[in-house]
């Protein structure tokens, strides 16, 4: 499969922004979780929605450049309340879709939109880190001070995203059969 | 998002440029003395642009729930400074998304569309920002829905399928009328039919934005 290009359509647009606002609505529920100083606890907690979601969205829309869009208007939203969070949702679905692409050339595999999908959440995880660094004044040793408790934070985030991924798949599926995907 | 706009908003790169300083100028000094003084100096200056009353409602929602986080912040880890420190940064996210969230989201189309930004970037910005709310209402219409049918945990069949059928119905019916309109992403030359200009009110602004957190720097 060679890698090909394609032009976004208005309704893949309107789609994929549409999916950032229900990512951004989920992703509210890390919110609380705020006072939590714990590396990891954010990411772990919108895992799930990421995967889901952003596997739904790629299903619909098969094109490269899908994740990074996606990645985009959600970090669009963010940036209202957080330019970090901006910067930190943007690149990890770009990293994502990097991978993804250089991996599988195209979407049309349904493994490609998965591994597409599901890496985003992990992939923000060194970038989490590295922002907390800057941004708290804290050293890395600091960032990652309950080590098997921030351990059990990254496993959990990759576990969850791609549990994620899967149940994104299996709703697909359904969406497909009722007509809804292509 | 429209309860909280001003009749006089900023420059949306104005607006994006002062959140991001102003919130790593007060990470910056979250955890010192001056931190208080640099609150009342952002408070100060966004009352000088018009921004005053939104402050007072950003306070008036971000205040308790700096409290309540605190109260988590000290219950998890009995440490009163760590608890302050939360406090202090919650107030500081609140406070620094203010010019941002008193921009109108078709500001920033515009603006982006002037800048000659893609169309697929601005009009994806576009929606996605003014489409939380219509989603939520959606989420919230589900869960009411599922609360009449006494639904208890069947998230996945009860809550998930009927939410994406919604997103999915809403897209198309969205997408057909923006191509009905005649709407487009290719490369036509488009107008803007209010054009959004750098006035000298955004110019003082961003210099008092510049004097401000030199003062910090200084003080630091």
């Amino acid at each position: 499969m060679r890698f090909k290009l394609e032009r976004f359509a208005v309704k893949d647009i309107v789609f994929l922004a549409i999916m950032a606002a229900l990512l951004f609505l989920c992703s509210a529920v890390a919110m609380p979780l705020m006072t939590i100083t714990l590396f990891g606890l954010r990411n772990l907690a919108t895992a799930i929605f990421y995967g889901l979601f952003a596997t739904i969205a790629l299903m619909k829309v098969r094109k490269p450049g899908a994740m990074s869009l996606l990645g985009f208007f959600n970090a669009a939203i963010l940036i209202m309340m957080s330019p970090v969070m901006f910067v930190t949702t943007a690149s990890s679905a770009i990293l994502a879709e990097i991978v993804s692409i250089a991996l599988f050339k195209t979407y049309e595999n349904n493994k490609a939109v998965t591994a597409s999908a599901c890496l985003m959440m992990p992939f923000s995880l060194p970038f989490t880190a590295v922002f907390s660094v800057i941004m708290n004044g804290v050293s890395f040793a600091e960032v990652l001070n309950f080590s098997w408790l921030v351990c059990l934070t990254c496993v959990g985030t990759i576990v969850l995203s791609f549990l994620g991924g899967f149940l994104g798949r299996k709703i697909g599926k359904e969406l497909k059969k009722a007509g809804k995907l292509k | 998002m429209d309860r909280i706009q001003v009749k006089n908003p900023l420059y949306p790169l104005v607006c994006l440029g002062s959140a991001i300083a102003l919130l790593v100028g007060g990470l910056m000094c979250a955890k010192q003395t001056v931190f208080p003084f640099f609150v009342l100096m952002v408070c100060l200056l966004y009352a000088l642009f018009g921004l005053g009353k939104v402050t007072a409602k950003c306070f008036m929602v971000f205040i308790p729930v700096s409290i309540v986080f605190a109260l988590f912040s000290f219950l998890l880890q009995r440490d009163l400074v760590t608890a302050v420190q939360m406090a202090c940064r919650v107030l500081l996210i609140g406070l620094s998304a203010v010019p941002m969230v008193t921009l109108p989201a078709v500001n920033l189309t515009r603006c982006l569309t002037q800048l000659g930004c893609p169309r697929i970037i601005a009009l994806g910005m576009l929606i996605a920002i003014r489409f939380v709310p219509v989603i939520g209402d959606e989420v919230r219409r589900v869960c009411e829905a599922m609360r009449t049918r006494s639904v208890g945990m069947s998230v996945y069949r009860a809550f998930i399928v009927p939410v994406m059928m919604r997103v999915i119905n809403i897209s198309e019916t969205m997408s057909l009328s923006l191509e009905t309109r005649a709407f487009s992403i290719g490369d036509e030359p488009t107008s803007v039919s209010e054009r959004v200009t750098f006035r000298l009110r955004d110019g003082l602004y961003c210099v008092s934005c510049v004097l401000l957190l030199a003062g910090l720097a200084v003080a630091i």
